[in-house]
């Protein structure tokens, strides 16, 4: 064999090239779990089918299972329902709690059966994710003698665990969620206050604390949170598009749009940011723009099926038939390939 | 730390790679080195002995965190990757290859994977198609590539995959080939393409 010193093509596809004159053949090249989590992180629920055989098959890794696990419930949670119960009685403590994780996914009266016994489990992180996941399905005991909380042990034990690490702003942040669960808006407000003293740029504790003022019905305060936040970091897609539901609950529809468009701008890969300013764009009239952005985003991410439905209905509605038709069969057959249908 | 947990491993007949004798029954000690060495929530205190979903909550594979293959990418350290290998399911601990106190490795270059893997098969050019001594000829420059942080400190990827230049293609991941071979007339003594 010569040694050769220059390689004129240094690409991925020459090194693939270079393997395979090797004889070296990868069988999974098409269905790899890689290219699953790939395609999930982009919204393509295509990737479902591997993602759950990726999530049962007892010889891959727990990590790679329980990530699995983790991107299907993201992605497409009614897929998870037959193999949860498997999965929550996994011996692996990586697996319940990707499933535990996963469970908070479903709609909220499939969630209480599946969790109660998590809330028993040996493992400490696994009982932390199903505190998480049930404060929100049960209500805080009323203090009348009698009603007692069914939880009550499981909850006091998350707040005493999280009340260690209470310099840290992610964890003011999941306390507060889990006060605001529990009712106690109050303590969820001065706690996310308190995970913004500590750092003015933790994204999801701004947005969260400008949430709450508005369920709290103080528009203004939400504004204030979010322009400060802004101010700070201008490249925070998730500021600006809080900003913009913001913009368009308070009537300001070209606002909205333009604080809609900078989101969108900031998104990695075009999905959710970009779907909803196409909405935006439609109800505005601006069709043509709003199929444009539908169009470079399922160029760019294909398999997202709001787009692929919001393209077949725009099209529809701009009287350009035969294209409905067209994301008509692209939808049906991108749902087939997702098992669904 | 026990020691214990490196076991002893045994050549079957004919078998290139060694297995261990007595199964890994406890993730005590890479549960242990995993509170550093991992990418992990902290849960309320430290309790030495514990497993470590009890004290800790672990990254999953996402992106940033990891390439979608599961290789590292953010700082995520060790366990993470660890943990998607062969190695691991074989009942590979930590201190199969690195000295617990010092982190250093406990043999020379590939002397380390021939502890298991036998020299004779692997570390020759008909496995890993390089020259002898060359760069690539390194077990570590094809299974397990570096990636650097913080612009000094060079880590290894703990995955030990094979490495996969097709899914670079599709998803973007990295690939040790053409971690080397990445520029004009590098010289690295490949055999037998180009």
């Amino acid at each position: 064999m010569p040694a050769t010193n220059a390689i004129a093509d240094q690409s991925a596809d020459w090194a693939y090239s270079a393997l395979a004159d090797w004889g070296v053949t990868f069988t999974d090249r098409r269905n790899h779990p890689a290219r699953a989590v790939h395609a999930a992180g982009r919204g393509d629920i295509r990737a479902a089918p591997v993602l759950l055989d990726t999530a049962n098959d007892t010889g891959a890794t727990g990590m790679q299972r329980a990530s699995a696990i983790t991107h299907l419930g993201r992605l497409l949670p009614e897929q998870l329902m037959p193999s949860l119960p498997l999965w929550l009685g996994s011996r692996d403590p990586l697996i319940r709690l990707a499933a535990a994780e996963a469970i908070g996914q479903l709609p909220p009266e499939q969630r209480q059966a599946l969790l109660m016994p998590l809330s028993q489990d040996p493992v400490l992180a696994v009982r932390m994710m199903s505190a998480e996941q049930l404060v929100g399905l049960v209500p805080a005991a009323s203090g009348s003698p009698g009603q007692k909380d069914p939880f009550e042990a499981l909850f006091r034990e998350y707040m005493t665990v999280q009340s260690q690490h209470l310099d840290m702003p992610s964890v003011l942040t999941q306390l507060s969620s889990f006060q605001q669960a529990r009712g106690d808006t109050e303590a969820a407000l001065s706690l996310l206050q308190s995970a913004l003293r500590k750092n003015p740029e933790a994204s999801v504790s701004r947005v969260n604390l400008a949430d709450l003022y508005r369920t709290l019905g103080n528009e203004a305060a939400a504004r204030e949170t979010l322009e400060t936040g802004i101010a700070l970091n201008a490249d925070d897609g998730a500021l600006w598009f809080s900003l913009a539901l913001l913009e368009v609950r308070e009537g300001n529809a070209e606002q909205g749009l333009r604080a809609l468009a900078k989101a969108a701008s900031l998104e990695e890969t075009p999905g959710y940011y970009h779907y909803v300013l196409a909405v935006a764009q439609n109800d505005q009239g601006l069709s043509t723009e709003a199929l444009a952005t539908l169009k470079a985003t399922h160029r760019a991410a294909p398999g997202q099926p709001n787009v692929l439905a919001a393209l077949m209905q725009y099209s529809q509605l701009a009287g350009d038939r035969q294209s409905a038709q067209r994301y008509r069969d692209e939808l049906r057959a991108t749902v087939q390939a997702a098992g669904l249908q | 730390m026990s020691l214990k947990a490196r076991g002893t491993w045994q050549w079957a007949e004919g078998a290139d790679i060694a297995q261990r004798s007595e199964l890994l029954t406890s993730n005590h000690q890479i549960d242990s080195c995993a509170r550093c060495h991992a990418r992990r929530g902290t849960l309320g205190e430290y309790h030495p002995g514990k497993p470590l979903l009890d004290t800790h909550r672990l990254a999953i594979v996402e992106e940033p965190l990891y390439w979608p293959d599961g290789q590292i990418r953010d700082e995520v350290y060790v366990y993470g990757s660890f943990i998607q290998s062969k190695m691991h399911q074989a009942g590979v601990a930590c201190t199969n290859c690195h000295n617990p106190h010092s982190n250093q490795l406990v043999a020379e270059g590939n002397g380390v994977c021939a502890q298991c893997h036998l020299a004779s098969t692997y570390d020759n050019p008909t496995h890993h198609r390089h020259q002898i001594a060359s760069a690539g000829s390194a077990c570590v420059d094809c299974h397990m590539p570096s990636q650097l942080y913080m612009g000094v400190d060079s880590r290894r990827d703990h995955s030990m995959r094979i490495p996969r230049p097709d899914l670079s293609m599709s998803t973007g991941a990295p690939n040790a080939c053409n971690q080397c071979h990445s520029r004009p007339k590098c010289g690295l003594g490949l055999l037998g393409a180009g």
